[in-house]
């Protein structure tokens, strides 16, 4: 029987090989098509979480993806249905023509050939990407570089989308077209965002982070606008919520 | 940043860009080829080169830029040189023609680069059943060489920034020392980094 929600987390930790604790006892769970965002000041374990997720460092505790218990063994398995947008685009642009790239994950998923060239295409043109295929990646903006990595995610069509800090580094025209894409997206989605407004466009849920600990969790709004909360673990009260309370 | 210095002429258009990947790619192999069967003589060698220069006279590629590329050969050269010079009897002539076919086969090599993108010279390699590894990591070398070119010179220009008015010459064996450790770590982490990016693809130990 497939499980209620598309994410669980129990007690998840993770500690550095220097013996730096990343993540400590961390339990929440993602319902299927929910969108959450998780918010902390750097160093606070969000980035290892989403690793974590993916399979991608041993960590202690239990992460089930769709009610299946992630385990060494099975995470190749389990990974096809996450997709992990990389903070930084030259992480995730490897191959010498964004075509290959976007069509690297299909062919190890052993695609046919027809059918890769069908969804490579599908999805550059859903980006916004057409007549892309034979630049490469080093010739590209950070805007471009950063929807050609969303290319390669989205063409796996994976249930579950991560996406560390989607809009760092971009300005704000690229941002706002990035914060569009991203609401057109449906599915299951976990953001990772210093980017508050965008956390409170995109998301219905926040969790925070600090220092490896889950702080709280709650809907966005609420969390969001409250100044002491933010403030205490190095974040703010984003302007738009801040002009709503002053006005009203 | 810079971008362009690796095949900085192959986007140009001229009736030798335009000629495929493939063609190009075979002409230069089998001018190397001929080149190691070439005889030791002036003749040969002036043939040799004066082909090679028409090509690039077509090309438009300039002659200064291939020349100094094809300079890369030199320490390798100067070394086998030396040992030359200790083995053979009369080595005089006989280092001349090997320098000369060295340096040839890297100038067609560098015009290769420059009237060819190194996309489509990776695309013709597949062709000719060159093994998907050396590919792929022919096609990461190309990739993160630009990243790792970029972040070196970001940390000359903090260098420079912090260095006050001491030329690069001045700087101490130990700076540069330090300069390229803190390269190579982060390159280290980056190769991380790619690694969990393939990994998050379907990407297997044992390829596909």
């Amino acid at each position: 029987m497939k499980s209620k929600w598309a994410l669980e987390l129990k007690n998840v930790s993770y500690q550095y090989p220097d013996g730096h604790q990343a993540l400590k006892e961390i339990s929440f769970k993602v319902a299927p098509g929910e969108r959450v965002g998780i918010i902390g000041p750097n160093g606070a374990g969000k980035t290892t979480l989403l690793l974590a997720i993916c399979g991608l460092i041993e960590f202690k505790g239990e992460i089930k993806i769709f009610g299946e218990l992630l385990t060494s063994s099975n995470s190749h398995y389990l990974r096809r249905k996450l997709g992990l947008l990389f903070q930084d685009p030259n992480d995730q642009l490897f191959m010498p023509r964004i075509y290959e790239d976007v069509a690297f994950g299909p062919k190890h998923l052993g695609w046919s050939e027809e059918e890769i060239q069908r969804k490579v295409k599908a999805t550059l043109k859903k980006l916004g990407l057409e007549g892309f295929e034979s630049r490469s990646g080093h010739h590209l903006s950070f805007g471009e570089k950063k929807r050609c990595a969303l290319a390669t995610v989205l063409v796996m069509e994976p249930e579950i989308l991560l996406f560390d800090e989607p809009t760092s580094n971009l300005d704000p025209r690229a941002r706002r077209e990035f914060i569009n894409i991203l609401k057109q997206i449906l599915g299951t989605q976990i953001i990772i965002s210093h980017d508050l407004e965008m956390i409170l466009r995109l998301t219905s849920r926040v969790i925070t982070l600090d220092k490896g600990e889950k702080i709280c969790e709650g809907e966005t709004q609420e969390i969001l606008s409250n100044p002491q909360l933010m403030e205490s673990h190095g974040l703010e009260v984003p302007a738009s919520l801040l002009l709503k309370s002053y006005i009203s | 940043m810079k971008h362009d210095f690796l095949d900085k002429y192959s986007y140009l258009d001229t009736p030798i860009h335009r000629l495929p990947a493939m063609l190009k790619l075979i002409l230069v192999l089998v001018y190397i080829l001929w080149l190691t069967s070439l005889k030791n003589g002036w003749v040969e060698y002036c043939l040799a080169g004066g082909g090679l220069l028409i090509l690039i006279l077509f090309s438009q590629v300039p002659l200064t830029y291939l020349f100094l590329r094809s300079l890369v050969i030199v320490p390798f050269l100067a070394l086998i040189l030396i040992f030359m010079a200790i083995s053979q009897p009369e080595p005089g002539e006989f280092m001349l023609f090997v320098s000369l076919r060295a340096w040839l086969s890297v100038l067609a090599l560098v015009w290769l680069i420059s009237t060819t993108p190194f996309p489509e010279l990776l695309k013709a390699m597949r062709k000719l059943r060159i093994p998907s590894i050396i590919l792929t990591l022919l096609g990461f070398i190309y990739r993160y060489f630009f990243l790792l070119s970029d972040e070196g010179q970001r940390m000359f220009r903090s260098v420079k920034m912090r260095s006050f008015g001491k030329k690069k010459s001045q700087l101490e064996i130990k700076t540069y020392a330090q300069i390229l450790g803190t390269l190579f770590l982060r390159s280290y982490e980056r190769s991380e980094r790619v690694y969990q990016a393939m990994l998050m693809r379907g990407f297997t130990e044992e390829g596909r």
